[in-house]
């Protein structure tokens, strides 16, 4: 079969093609089509013999009509091939076969290669000629004669060499199936995205540095997810959907819901308003509140939860008042729980929020002002909808983070179960493997709610339509 | 008859910025164009009046009320400020109708007000744009709009014509003169531009380091104007030292190379005389003022041609010469400059 395609893909190098030269091309793989069929079917020379000496023919017509046309370089090049194949390369190889193969693969290069010298910046020169003593060095010598793959790399080489976006993917595919496995799938993906970024970058300034740094950054964050890509698509779907049908995980993750909604809407109703006023006035004591407002973060969650149980536990003054008093008890219930996320989900909410009334320029407000809108009116009409797609993502990593909350949690309430509790029980009951469908369940649930919610927060408005008109 | 806006010694602090105190009045029709160099308080002037910046001493008030004991909202002004600042999430009609919120009005009447100062500014088209997609000038003239629709009293521009290109510039120039002889609202029109004087002609303020420096028509700034500061900054006018001194009932101004007659007393001995650049011309005749001097650099800007001379004195001025006889100039040529106006003399 690799006499069939040989003529036309040797043909090539007279591209501007004339009458004659598609002929001569045509004439000789009708001839090599009879030839073989007659010849095999006498059975006189073994047939991929005859093709190898047909190869040979045909490339040395092509040269010759190159040279003739004034191509030295081209023409001069294939003749050559043609000559060292036929002198040398011939006994070299195992079988006939293998000898066209490289015959052809090596007129491929050559002229993939002049054609990059003559149209293209040296540099494309520099990175074809490199990547091919690169590809050489790794089948040949470190992999000790991988001819076959070799060869085959050499035409993904020859077919991406023009273009060094191409020419990257190339690279990537390579070095994850070379270097790689056995999770060669998974390093080909992240390289992908690494790529497809970075070749996709456009920005105002035109910094290799940036670009460096965001392949930097990529490389990191997904090698960071790769736990969890594996842990979430390792797992039997099958498995996934029988954990879901257990009433104990089902009443987790409805604690779960119910918790982390009424923690974040609590610290909503405290959160904005504190945002907005930090936002908007400068006070004594402003950059201490700001720090007050991170200590949750550095805050172990272990120690959080025994600092929280040691108020509003049962034996404590303050919990056993509120309980007297109110009837609210919180050790071991949801509104220990509620506690607990609200105490570390609230920098999340904060920080978000007080970022995003930043970003609404001030003066907005004021216009609003002498048009008649009240301190309160400007806030709700100008402030908060401008605001509002910062507050919400701030909502949504407050949700998420008071969820996902397992420290401080299990100190103040290890019953009723949240899902991360849940989680945490049954590993210890019965380890990591068995573990696994539950983990993936988990794992699906949050990663699903998290980005349905980002997708919702993409619907609000932002300010940036203020500013930047403004230049 | 007590002015519609009136500021009595008024003054205040921001930051290390002191305004004030000054007093200005404003009438019901005035254009007052407020004119000072970047930094001289204009805007914070507009902010104090719209109730952005309280005001320390002095007061403030507007048709016979303290405006200081107001809240922004309740002073019933317009404030155009100098950025663009139009509502991004809302539509352009409702940018427009924002204020009409708080008007209490029957909803068919505040729809006709809408689309009346649309029309009038000509935004009938770009009712249902958002503000990122208009020019610089539909965005200025939508929050023209959003600030005259509700009816104030008094109209605060902030640079209304600056960062536009110069074919904007003439439109909204326009616009604001239509809108002006049309709804007569007064208005205070900042600007650091002294074109904008001349085109909107009317009352004018000349500012310096929050102090107002002189007030009147603009043409008598600039032909009388009271301080060197006015008369360099609005006139680009040459300002040369000299004393004053009367002889056999004529005033003059001595200078230490030469002597101007003047056009009538002058109540203060020393000071400046203004010797505008359109006030100099070539052509010398019996009896008038001349100056030799000997020509630093000409410059072609097409209607006139800008010399900047040296004066026996040492002083460089600049003349404004029209007249077929300046292309001939050149640098080092002596020439004889003719005062074609009597100069103008200014307190010291």
């Amino acid at each position: 079969m690799t006499g069939a395609t040989t003529p036309t893909a040797g043909g090539e190098p007279s591209a501007p093609s004339s009458r004659t030269r598609v002929a001569v091309v045509v004439c000789l793989l009708a001839v090599h089509v009879i030839s073989y069929s007659v010849l095999s079917w006498l059975g006189v020379i073994g047939p991929l013999e005859f093709l190898n000496i047909l190869l040979l023919a045909a490339n040395f017509v092509i040269g010759a009509i190159l040279l003739r046309r004034g191509d030295l370089l081209t023409g001069g090049a294939i003749m050559f091939l043609v000559a060292a194949h036929g002198a040398f390369g011939h006994r070299l190889a195992p079988d006939a076969l293998t000898s066209g193969a490289i015959l052809f693969v090596n007129i491929l290069v050559v002229y993939v290669g002049i054609k990059i010298n003559t149209h293209l910046a040296t540099r494309y020169w520099y990175a074809f000629v490199g990547s091919y003593f690169l590809l050489f060095f790794i089948f040949i010598i470190s992999m000790k004669n991988a001819e076959a793959l070799f060869l085959l790399f050499l035409m993904g080489l020859a077919a991406t060499a023009r273009s060094f976006r191409l020419l990257a993917y190339f690279w990537a595919l390579t070095l994850s199936f070379t270097f790689c496995q056995p999770y060669a799938w998974e390093a080909t993906f992240i390289s992908f995205v690494i790529l497809t970024a970075l070749f996709g970058a456009r920005g105002s300034l035109r910094s290799t540095t940036a670009l460096v740094f965001l392949g930097c950054g990529l490389a990191l964050v997904l090698l960071v997810l790769l736990p969890v890509i594996i842990a979430m698509l390792g797992e039997d779907p099958r498995n996934i959907l029988r954990v879901l049908r257990d009433a104990r995980l089902r009443d987790a993750i409805g604690t779960t819901l119910i918790t982390a909604t009424l923690s974040t809407v609590f610290l909503a109703l405290f959160t904005v308003p504190l945002a907005y006023a930090v936002s908007r006035l400068r006070f004594p004591g402003r950059t201490l509140l700001l720090s007050l407002i991170d200590v949750p973060i550095v805050i172990p969650q272990s120690v959080a939860g025994i600092a929280l149980l040691g108020v509003f536990g049962k034996q404590q003054f303050l919990g056993e008042t509120l309980f007297y008093a109110f009837g609210l008890r919180f050790e071991g219930a949801m509104l220990g729980i509620c506690l607990a996320q609200v105490f570390v989900a609230m920098p999340f909410f904060a920080k978000s929020a007080i970022a995003a009334f930043d970003a609404v320029p001030p003066g907005l407000e004021m216009s609003a002002r002498t048009l008649g809108a009240s301190g309160w009116s400007a806030f709700r009409r100008v402030a908060l909808p401008l605001a509002s797609r910062g507050v919400f993502l701030g909502a949504v990593l407050a949700w998420a983070r008071a969820a996902g909350e397992f420290g401080a949690v299990i100190f103040i309430a290890p019953t009723p179960e949240t899902a991360p509790v849940a989680a945490f029980n049954r590993f210890n009951s019965v380890g990591v493997v068995e573990s696994g469908p539950l983990v993936a369940a988990l794992l699906l649930f949050s990663v699903v709610m998290f980005f349905l919610l980002q997708l919702v927060a993409r619907s609000f408005p932002t300010a940036h339509g203020a500013t930047g008109d403004a230049a | 008859m007590s002015a519609l806006l009136e500021m009595t010694d008024m003054s205040l602090k921001a930051g290390d910025f002191r305004l004030g105190p000054l007093s200005l009045s404003l009438d019901s029709g005035d254009y007052l164009v407020l004119l000072g160099p970047s930094g001289c308080g204009k805007t914070t002037l507009l902010k104090a009046v719209a109730g952005h910046c309280p005001i320390d001493s002095g007061l403030l008030r507007m048709e016979g009320d303290d405006l200081a004991l107001r809240p922004p909202h309740k002073r019933r002004l317009g404030y155009v400020a100098q950025a663009v600042d139009l509502f991004p999430h809302m539509t352009v009609a409702g940018n427009i109708a924002f204020g009409l919120a708080y008007l209490k009005l029957p909803r068919r009447q505040k729809d006709e007000r809408l689309h009346r100062i649309a029309e009038m500014l000509a935004l009938s088209e770009l009712l249902e744009r958002t503000p990122g997609t208009l020019s610089g000038g539909e965005s200025k003239r939508v929050a023209l709009a959003r600030s005259l629709v509700v009816g104030p009293r008094v109209l605060l521009l902030d640079e209304p014509l600056g960062m536009l290109d110069p074919n904007s510039r003439a439109d909204m120039l326009e616009t604001l003169r239509t809108i002006h002889d049309e709804l007569g609202t007064a208005a205070i029109h900042v600007t650091h531009d002294r074109e904008e004087a001349w085109a909107l002609g009317g009352k004018c303020a000349v500012m310096r380091d929050g102090r107002i420096e002189q007030v009147g028509p603009v043409s008598e700034l600039f032909r009388q104007p009271r301080t060197r500061f006015v008369a360099e900054f609005l006139g680009g006018a040459n300002v040369l030292p000299a004393r004053f001194e009367e002889r056999d009932g004529k005033w003059s101004a001595v200078l230490d190379w030469a002597r101007f007659e003047l056009a009538g007393p002058v109540p203060f001995p020393s000071g400046y005389v203004q010797i505008r650049p359109e006030g100099l011309a070539l052509d010398p005749h019996e009896g008038a003022q001349t100056i030799r001097c000997a020509i630093v650099s000409v410059a072609d800007r097409g209607v006139y041609h800008e010399l900047r001379v040296r004066a026996p004195g040492g002083h460089v001025l600049r003349a404004h010469l029209v007249g077929g006889r300046c292309a001939g100039l050149r640098p080092g040529d002596e020439v004889e400059l003719r005062l074609t106006e009597l100069p103008h003399p200014i307190k010291g």
